[in-house]
């Protein structure tokens, strides 16, 4: 499987990883900043609303469990990062929607 | 990302969880008491009204406090705390302490006073050292941690001016007039700037607001500690300086609201929207000298806080005790699917209902005792029933 190809199913498998309170995918809260594949490690960048969230191991093990089962991939790797900080721009039209913005 | 605590920086499971049942169990013992003990009304001094303030401030509503601190403080603060088997001593002695205390009050006997509300301090002294080594330990601060040391502060103020009244009952020196600034610290110190800080900062969670700043907290916290000075030196300002905070409160509930990305208010907010109301009528009926009327709609504006707070806080803990280890393994609810929020909504209703029905008679108290039957079904389902996700 390609890395692109790679990098796309990754996004797919992301939406699965909700916040528990919204119910809505980290993906659609506009959170990844964005998956990196170097040979057969996969690196997720990624931030939280607040800076410091405390529940920041419980969504980066998320991340980690849900994208250690691709195929080619030994190892994942998330980066919590807090520059840029998220903004409510962020949400995608889907999330959006979720939030109640039609 | 919403968030409460991480596990392995907040108390264990059992404490905050210890916290909420003991707590819910004295509402109910304080608001049974009350209705089939109306003469309590009579008078602030009655032995029913002291055992019912003190179920209910004391029992609930400080649980609830010290419970959600166990969990609120290290994510607010971004540490750990110092010592977190320290909260199921304080559990201990505080469950202990104040049916003790009730008792003594009950039966008036002011060796059992002193010395519930002896297990009672010990209780809230162990806590707030350890607030006070985690507020040490931090880098990272903020309007609502300065609110959080003014709580821990009144926390120790409080029964520190009751054991001094519930002494001199037994010894001497008795003055009614400490009975008020002992009031005042509770009421003021403690709830009203807990509610002012931890409102500010759930409010913002649960509506996912961006870009509030906390200034009109930071007044409020102001406001709020000359609104307790001016009781000892200047009392005819008091009631006029909790309007203005009561309404700056109110201020910061709408600019986070007006700023918020979650469309819809949850249940938490909801119950948080109207206590604010009940508040502002409060202190204007005690402005009027109706001072049973305002205390029982400041009762109110508790009740109703505080539960609806306890809609999220308690979901969370369970969430992140039963769920947070399966999250990317299996499927997992979200904190809607924990409970029915009609059935949060019904207990919010009845009680509002029950509270302005019981301004103008105590028989109203049954209909807050019948809000207890869906407030009770929430936490139970929270608690114990594992949905499918």
């Amino acid at each position: 499987m390609s890395a692109e190809n790679l990098k796309e199913l990754a996004g797919m498998l992301l939406q699965n990883v909700l916040d528990p309170e919204l119910g809505i995918s980290i993906v659609d809260l506009g959170l990844v900043y964005g998956v990196d594949i170097e040979e057969s490690t996969l690196r997720v960048t990624m931030t939280l609303t607040t800076p410091g969230c405390p529940l920041h191991d419980t969504l980066t093990d998320a991340v980690r469990r849900t994208l250690e089962r691709m195929p080619g991939i030994e190892e994942v790797q998330v980066d919590l990062v807090w520059q840029p900080a998220w903004t409510p721009e962020r949400i995608t039209p889907e999330g959006k929607r979720q939030l109640g913005w039609r | 990302m919403i968030a409460l605590a991480a596990k392995s920086t907040t108390a264990p499971y059992q404490v905050p969880a210890g916290f909420v049942l003991t707590s819910t169990l004295f509402l109910m013992g304080a608001v049974l008491l009350l209705a089939l003990h109306p003469d309590g009304f009579s008078s602030y001094r009655h032995p029913v009204t002291l055992a019912f303030t003190h179920l209910l401030l004391l029992g609930f509503g400080t649980g609830i406090l010290i419970g959600s601190m166990h969990q609120l403080v290290p994510v607010i603060l971004e540490v750990g705390l110092v010592r977190a088997w320290w909260g199921y001593a304080v559990l201990g002695l505080w469950a202990v302490g104040v049916p003790i205390q009730v008792f003594g009050f009950l039966q008036y006997q002011p060796v059992l006073i002193a010395m519930g509300g002896g297990l009672v301090s010990v209780a809230l002294i162990w806590f707030a050292v350890h607030m006070f080594l985690v507020f040490r330990s931090t880098r990272k601060w903020s309007v609502v941690a300065t609110s959080l040391v003014w709580v821990t502060l009144h926390l120790l103020t409080t029964p520190a001016v009751g054991m001094l009244q519930a002494l001199s009952m037994q010894f001497g020196n008795y003055d009614p007039v400490r009975l008020q600034t002992h009031a005042v610290l509770g009421l003021v110190g403690v709830f009203l700037i807990s509610i002012a800080g931890v409102g500010h900062k759930l409010v913002g969670m649960f509506t996912l607001s961006h870009g509030v700043k906390p200034r009109v907290l930071g007044l409020n916290l102001w406001v709020l500690n000359i609104a307790i000075l001016s009781d000892l030196i200047w009392p005819a300002s008091t009631l006029p300086l909790l309007l203005l905070a009561a309404l700056l409160m109110a201020l910061d509930a709408k600019n986070l609201i007006a700023k918020r990305v979650k469309k819809q208010l949850d249940v938490g907010v909801r119950h948080y929207v109207l206590g604010m109301g009940f508040l502002v009528a409060s202190i204007l009926l005690a402005l009027g000298g109706l001072w049973t009327m305002a205390l029982t709609l400041f009762a109110g504006f508790l009740l109703l806080v505080i539960t609806g707070m306890l809609y999220k806080i308690l979901p969370f803990l369970v969430w992140l005790h039963r769920y947070a280890d399966q999250v990317g393994k299996t499927q997992v609810p979200t904190l809607k699917d924990m409970f029915n929020e009609k059935t949060a909504d019904a207990a919010m209703v009845i009680f509002a209902l029950g509270i302005v029905a019981t301004v103008f008679h105590p028989a109203g108290l049954w209909l807050i005792a019948a809000g207890l039957v869906p407030y009770l079904s929430v936490l139970t389902e929270v608690m114990y029933v594992r949905r499918k996700p």
